[in-house]
Formats: C-alpha cells, sequence, structure tokens
C-alpha cells in the first residue's frame, strides 16, 4: 500500500507541540501526495490533520520535519510563502472579512490595480464574475460576506483559493455546511481541477465523500500516519478502523413516539428579516414533546436559521406566540428564554456559540456564573466553577484540555463537547441545537448522539438543524422540513421516510403533507437540488 | 467675527494632522494613544531645530522624525516585546511631557515659555483667483502651507484607505486579524506601519501647533492629542468623518478664543467649550454611529 511518485508534497519526520497546553500534535509524522491527485487525509478529531496542514500552507511552524514540494526542499514561514510556493487553503473556519464584500473577499490581497496604484474596480469585478461564472455559481459579488449564509460563505472561501491559481489545494472539512447540491458542486470542480493536472488534498470524517471522490489516503491517529496508499486497497470499514484503533459501537435504537407533555409550543410564529420588510418565518405552528427528538430540514435561506433564533429568544418575532410549557415566552430576553430553559447552539459556534480566546472555564461558566453556587453575593465563586468545569471535562471526555487553556488551543471537536457541556449542564427542558456534528468525527458524532438520546430519554425535548439528512433520520423521531418561511410538513420517522422523499419537500416539489409522508420520490435524484438558492 | 472664521483652519490643523495618524492605528487593530505625546516632542524639536538653523523644512523634517522615531519605538515594545498597546501610548504622553520640560530647561533655562523672535516665518499663501471671490475668498484662501497640507492628507488618506490595495490591507488586519494573515498579509508589517504613520503624521500636527507660534510652552499640546483620537472615532474610521470631527473642533476652539477676548464671562469657562462641544458631539453621534465605531 503505497501512494506513487512523483510527489507533490513530501512531509518528512513532521513534529509540532503546542507550548500553550504542552500537547504533542504531531509526532515524526509522514505525508505524502502524488502529483495530479485527490488524495483524502482522514483522522479522528485532534489526530493532527488541521495541524499538519497548517503547517504546510505556513500558517503554524513545524518543531522538526522537512518539506518537499516537487522534490525540492522548501522552507514555509507564512501564508505568503504557501502561495509563492503554489498552495493554498481553505479553512474549517472562515476567514473572510464580515464587512467586505465578496468581491473584496475574493480579490483581498491580489488585487487588481491601474497605472496609479489604485484599485481597478471595473477590473476587478470582471475577473470575479468570470470566476463565478466559470464555476457554474450564483453568488452576489456586491454583498457583504456577513449577509451571506455558510454555505455560500464556504464557497467564497473556496472561490478566493481558485483564483490565486494555486497548484496545490488544501481542502478542510469544505463539505460540512454545504448543501447536497452545493457539494455535488464542490465535487465537480475538484474532479475539474484534478483534469487540469492540479493536487488537491482533502479532509473529511465523511468516508462516504472521501470514497466517492479520492484517489488516494493517509490516515493519521494521535499525530502519527497511521497507513498510506491508493484508495482502492482499502474499504470503509478498514479506515474507520485505522483511524479509531477500534470498532465503531452500534447505533443506538430510534425511540418510538410516545405521548408526553409539551413542552415548545409557537403558535402562527412570523419572523421579518434584518431590514423588516420582507417576512422570513410565515406563520409556523409547531410542537416539541419531551422524550423526543425533532429535526428541523430545510435549504438554506428558507428561514431555517430565523425560525430557531426565534424559537431561542435571540430573534425578535413580528407576530404569534412562543410558550414553554404553558408560560409565554415572546417578547421576553435571551436570558428570559434561557433561565426558563431553552438552550440554543447556535451553527457558527467559533463567532455565536463560543469564545475561543477564553478559558474552558469561563466559556462553561458563561451562561451559568450570576448564578448560585457560582455567584455567592455578588462574588464569583471560582474555586466552585472550577469543580464543575473539572468534573464536566472528564464527564465529556474533551482532550487536551485543562481548565485554564484558551478554548482556541482544542480541536472542533473539543470545542463543541465544551459547549455542548456548558448547555446540557445547565438543564434545559428544550434544547435546540444547529448542525449538531458539524465538522466532528465519527467517535465525537457517537459520543453527541448518545448525549442527545440521554437528554431526550431523560424527557427533555431536542431540536436539531441539518443539513445533512443522514443525520436527521438517523437522530430524530419526527422531522419538519420549512420551505420559504412555512413549515410545509411534519414527518414522523419511519423506515418508509428516504431522504429523497424530504429532500424533494425541501424544494417545494412535494405535496405539503403533515404526517405519512409516502412518496416514490422517483422525481428527483437525491443530490440534483436544482431549486436551491444561492 | 472675521478672525473668528479665519482662525478655524489653523486650530483645526494640529488636530487634523494627529487624527490622520491616529485613524491608520486604529483601522490596523492597535490603537496608538500616544498621540499627544508624539506632537509635543515633535513641537519642541521643530522649534529647537528652526532656532538652530533658521531653516523650516529642516525643523519640520526634525519634528516627524523624532516623532516617527519614538511611534516605531512604540511599535517595537508592542509588537515584538508584546507590551500592551495603551500602557506603551500612556509612556509615550509620559515620557514627552516630562523630556521636553527637562530639555527646555537645559537648553533654554525656562520651564515655561520658550519664545525665539527671530525665526523664519511660515508664509500665508493666498491661492490665485480663489482669494477674490467675494466673501468666500477670505475663507477658502489665506492659510499657511501646512493647512493646506493637512486638508490634502486627508484627501489623500481618503484614497489611500478606500482605494489602493494597501488600504485593503490595512483595514482587513484591523477588522480580523486572522483572515487578513490568511489571504498573505502580514499582521506585523501592517501595524508597525501604521504606527510609523501615526508618528509622521502626529509630528507633522506638533510642527503646525509649534511653528506658527515661534513658541514651545511645556504641555502646549494641552489635550489637543486626546481630541484627535476622539475625532477618529468619531469620524467612524473614515477620512472625511475625521476631516469633519477635526473641524468641529477647529471650529469649537475658534469660537473659545473669540468669546474669551470679547464675551463678558469667564475666560477660564470659555477655554473648556471646545471640549464641551467635543462631548456633547460624542453623546449625539453615539446614537447612529453604533456600528461604525
Amino acid at each position: 500500500m503505497k501512494t506513487v511518485g512523483p510527489y507533490a508534497i513530501e512531509m518528512e519526520g513532521i513534529s509540532k507541540v503546542f507550548e500553550t497546553n504542552r500537547t504533542v500534535a504531531l509526532d515524526r509524522a509522514r505525508f505524502r501526495v502524488s502529483k495530479g491527485a485527490i488524495h483524502a487525509l482522514v483522522g479522528e478529531n485532534g489526530a493532527g490533520k488541521s495541524t499538519l496542514m497548517k503547517i504546510l500552507c505556513g500558517l503554524e511552524r513545524k518543531n522538526a520535519g522537512e518539506i518537499l514540494v516537487d522534490g525540492i526542499p522548501k522552507e514555509i514561514r507564512s501564508v505568503k510563502e504557501a502561495y509563492a510556493n503554489g498552495i493554498g487553503m481553505v479553512n474549517q473556519q472562515f476567514h473572510l472579512i464580515e464587512d467586505y464584500t465578496v468581491l473584496e473577499n475574493i480579490l483581498l490581497g491580489v488585487e487588481k490595480t491601474n497605472r496609479w496604484g489604485l484599485i481597478d474596480r471595473r477590473e476587478s469585478a470582471k475577473e470575479v464574475q468570470k470566476l463565478i461564472e466559470m464555476s457554474r455559481l450564483e453568488l452576489p459579488a456586491g454583498r457583504k460576506v456577513s449577509e451571506l449564509t455558510m454555505g455560500q460563505r464556504q464557497l467564497v472561501e473556496i472561490l478566493r483559493i481558485l483564483n490565486r491559481a494555486v497548484e496545490i489545494l488544501i481542502l478542510d472539512e469544505p463539505t460540512s455546511v454545504l448543501s447536497p447540491r452545493e457539494i455535488d458542486w464542490l465535487f465537480s470542480i475538484i474532479r475539474e481541477l484534478r483534469a487540469r493536472g492540479k493536487t488537491i488534498i482533502f479532509i473529511s470524517h465523511r468516508l462516504d465523500e472521501v470514497f466517492e471522490l479520492c484517489d488516494s489516503i493517509t490516515i493519521l491517529r494521535n499525530g502519527r500516519d497511521i497507513a498510506e496508499g491508493t484508495l482502492s486497497d482499502f474499504d470503509k470499514k478498514q479506515v474507520s478502523f485505522l483511524m479509531i484503533g477500534e470498532p465503531l459501537g452500534a447505533l443506538n435504537p430510534k425511540r418510538s413516539p410516545k405521548q408526553c407533555p409539551v413542552l415548545l409550543r409557537a403558535e402562527n410564529l412570523s419572523v421579518r428579516d434584518a431590514d423588516r420588510k420582507t417576512e422570513v418565518v410565515r406563520s409556523v405552528n409547531m410542537m416539541l414533546r419531551g422524550h423526543e427528538i425533532a429535526a428541523l430540514v430545510g435549504v438554506s435561506n428558507n428561514g431555517k436559521q430565523e425560525l430557531v433564533e426565534a424559537l431561542s429568544g435571540l430573534r425578535e418575532t413580528s407576530s404569534g406566540n412562543i410558550y414553554l410549557k404553558d408560560k409565554k415566552m415572546t417578547g421576553s430576553t435571551p436570558r428570559g428564554f434561557r433561565k426558563a430553559g431553552i438552550a440554543f447552539i447556535p451553527e457558527d459556534r467559533v463567532r455565536m456559540g463560543a469564545s475561543v480566546s477564553s478559558s474552558v472555564l469561563d466559556n462553561i461558566l458563561a451562561t451559568k456564573y450570576f448564578e448560585a453556587p457560582y455567584t455567592k453575593r455578588g462574588w464569583i465563586n471560582r474555586k466552585e466553577a472550577g469543580k464543575t468545569a473539572e468534573s464536566l471535562i472528564r464527564e465529556y471526555r474533551i482532550k487536551g484540555a485543562s481548565v485554564h487553556a484558551p478554548l482556541a488551543t482544542l480541536s472542533g471537536g473539543n470545542i463543541q463537547r465544551v459547549i455542548l457541556a456548558r448547555e446540557i449542564s445547565s438543564d434545559p427542558s428544550v434544547l435546540i441545537l444547529c448542525e449538531p456534528t458539524w465538522g466532528l468525527d465519527h467517535r465525537s458524532c457517537d459520543h453527541i448522539y448518545e448525549r442527545l438520546y440521554e437528554l431526550a430519554e431523560s424527557g427533555k425535548a431536542v431540536l436539531i438543524v441539518s443539513s445533512y439528512l443522514d443525520e436527521a433520520l438517523r437522530l430524530a423521531n419526527r422531522i419538519f422540513v420549512i420551505y420559504k418561511g412555512e413549515i410545509i410538513a411534519e414527518l414522523e420517522n419511519s423506515s418508509s421516510l428516504t431522504k429523497i422523499a424530504i429532500g424533494e419537500l425541501m424544494l417545494g416539489l412535494g405535496r405539503p403533507l403533515s404526517q405519512g409522508y409516502e412518496g416514490d420520490g422517483s422525481s428527483i435524484k437525491a443530490g440534483s437540488f436544482d431549486g436551491h438558492t444561492s | 467675527m472675521d478672525t473668528f472664521i479665519n482662525s478655524i483652519v489653523p486650530m483645526m490643523t494640529p488636530v487634523l494632522f494627529a487624527a490622520l495618524g491616529g485613524l491608520f492605528t486604529h483601522l490596523s487593530g492597535l490603537l496608538n494613544i500616544g498621540l499627544e505625546g508624539l506632537m509635543l516632542l515633535s513641537a519642541f524639536f521643530s522649534i529647537y531645530v528652526a532656532h538652530l538653523t533658521h531653516n523650516l523644512f529642516f525643523a519640520v523634517l526634525a519634528g516627524i522624525g523624532i516623532s516617527m522615531l519614538l511611534a516605531v519605538f512604540a511599535g517595537f515594545l508592542s509588537l515584538n516585546l508584546r507590551a500592551n498597546i495603551f500602557v506603551v501610548g500612556l509612556g509615550v504622553n509620559l515620557f514627552a511631557n516630562g523630556f521636553t520640560v527637562m530639555l527646555s530647561s537645559l537648553l533654554f533655562s525656562t520651564k515655561g515659555t520658550v519664545f525665539f523672535q527671530n525665526l523664519p516665518k511660515l508664509s500665508y499663501i493666498e491661492i490665485p483667483l480663489v482669494h477674490r471671490i467675494p466673501y468666500l475668498g477670505p475663507i477658502l484662501s489665506g492659510y499657511g502651507a501646512l493647512d493646506y497640507l493637512a486638508i490634502g492628507a486627508a484627501v489623500l488618506c481618503a484614497i489611500i484607505l478606500y482605494k489602493t490595495p494597501y488600504g485593503y490591507h490595512l483595514r482587513a488586519v484591523g477588522r480580523d486579524e486572522k483572515a487578513a494573515q490568511n489571504a498573505g498579509i502580514s499582521v506585523y508589517w501592517h501595524r508597525l506601519y501604521a504606527l510609523a504613520l501615526s508618528g509622521l503624521f502626529a509630528g507633522l500636527g506638533g510642527c503646525a501647533l509649534a511653528l506658527p507660534l515661534q513658541t514651545f510652552v511645556g504641555g502646549m499640546t494641552n489635550g489637543r492629542g486626546w481630541i484627535a483620537l476622539v475625532a477618529v472615532i468619531l469620524g467612524g474610521g473614515k477620512p472625511s468623518g475625521v476631516f469633519i470631527a477635526s473641524l468641529i473642533f477647529g471650529a469649537a476652539s475658534a469660537l473659545s478664543n473669540w468669546l474669551q477676548a470679547s464675551a463678558p464671562m469667564s475666560p477660564k469657562l470659555m477655554m473648556t467649550l471646545p471640549f464641551l462641544i467635543t462631548l456633547l458631539f460624542m453623546i449625539v453621534k453615539k446614537n447612529n454611529t453604533e456600528e461604525g465605531v
């Protein structure tokens, strides 16, 4: 099992120790990619994938080892030097300037200037438009990034790197926030790039995607390369075994729906968008019962985000009411919603869900510092808080964390665990969770699924928002489909419910039904979501 | 009344210069609060060099030079040695205050006013044709070279910040350090350049303060460096906004001077006018630029 030369990239004996928390991220790892291949880099969260790639693209410095680009030893000390060597990376966490436009972000660092040294606006607009059209995308070039959906932002990130004429393109978990149609688009672009002789490094936890797209693979575990080779030499079971070192546990069986008390109820709920002109959520009626996990699915820009933000008190509603048990919540503050027992974990954890520069302790404390026993007579009791944090770190098996380490030093999966630990430990009656396994590996996924099952088991209601239909089908008892701001279907999850049927409804193609959907789904294939708005 | 209107621009100039310098550091994400000290230092050295060489060009050069030197040193402390920029900025202010007084007593044996009678004078420039326009002419024309330079610099800064790649990169660094770094932009160098520019502009501000008066007085900046910071914030990160804020302060100062001479009120009370007006504007502006700041 070997990859074949000539190699575009050879990384030999790469080691990296993080000073801040004294963790060994990489231990003499080897990583080689054949020229013109789509190469998968897989491993659990914290296995060192992102660190290895950050070293390759100049965002991190290695402590030891050697990097060869096209057989020539190179020192890559900055992102600029990486670009100079034809290496570009699309990060898992977006690196876009929020209040610059799509155009300005794509051209940042490679602006076109006229002979006066000023930015040539017409030339820039032409170039970006050409790039967007060539990629067969619809993206508003003049729109500010802050107004885009997560999926669109990911596309901007990818276009920005494509614009830089890189030879080696690194994609870190690029599909986690994309819709099925956008994923199809991305894969066709990646294949096109390979046809043009580019080398692509694809980091993903979704083995389906890896096996669909990639030619070869490197598997990392605990900072070391465990195996490499052409993908046809492996099968999925083997890869997941190599990643984890032990077989995955069996899935929890689906709960049967019970007649339980309604915990959260929305009545004729409408929400207007930021400029208060158009209704993005229209007269939504929905109920969440205890003991159940419900999922809300929909194509982006159809009011999914706005609806859950309204349900968790973060967004003003324009009409209608929200009730928790029988208490009217409409008009209460976000803290009021929390106090009443509605917990919310947003899609963008790094910006909205946590403060990554603050310590693990402070993040856990953020939603409860003002309550007993953490506050006594106006003073925060850090000893008590520390104890809680320590026990949560143990309970949620948060790796590589001391309570005082900044959250940013943790891997994505562990950050998610910290946030989940915080929200569940405050004992909410309703948990609303966006993209629960965004960018997580199998083991972390299972851990989080288990927690959600436990929570439902104990009588709470869980609402997940997922752009990953497999996940919704695996987790939820009921699935709400939102389309153009309206809940057009409420489906009981049974073996007869298919991804295709849900996909049809998400596009507004199916008949709006409230129960027992039985469409055969033959009119549309999964993954060709043509009605998607970009 | 004419003297009031004509003194608005000269009152504005030092503040505008310093505010433009502050603007660059504000946008880079590393606001330099040492503008006051840099101005003071430049004021002293420009006067001293003017006295030694009788050459205004050298005087301005000296003012700018010393101010940039200290600004870059502050940058070194903050960027290389990781000192807190606010502490460094305060240090610059305190250092400049003490240092200029010390030099003044060493070189001229006075801690108070140092006045030179035979210094070269900044000439006043009448713009051809424009100064003949009735009513408007005297308002638009007849200012010192540094006054015109300040207004020109504001225009130039607007172009640099919003029309050139450098401007886009600088603002990107201030908005999102990681994103800028990821686009191949050096956060370190942009912040250091911005600090050096704050030295350049604060230096010009110091020259514009001292040279027309042919005088150095200990602490003569009298809060202008702080007012410049207010102008940066009030201006919402835009040179046009900074210009308007500086102009308001200039008008308030001119009004205060005029009232001190002509109104039957306590001159001490009148001296607080510019600061009072700035405060009022800050309160009014706060409501509609929450986001810009």
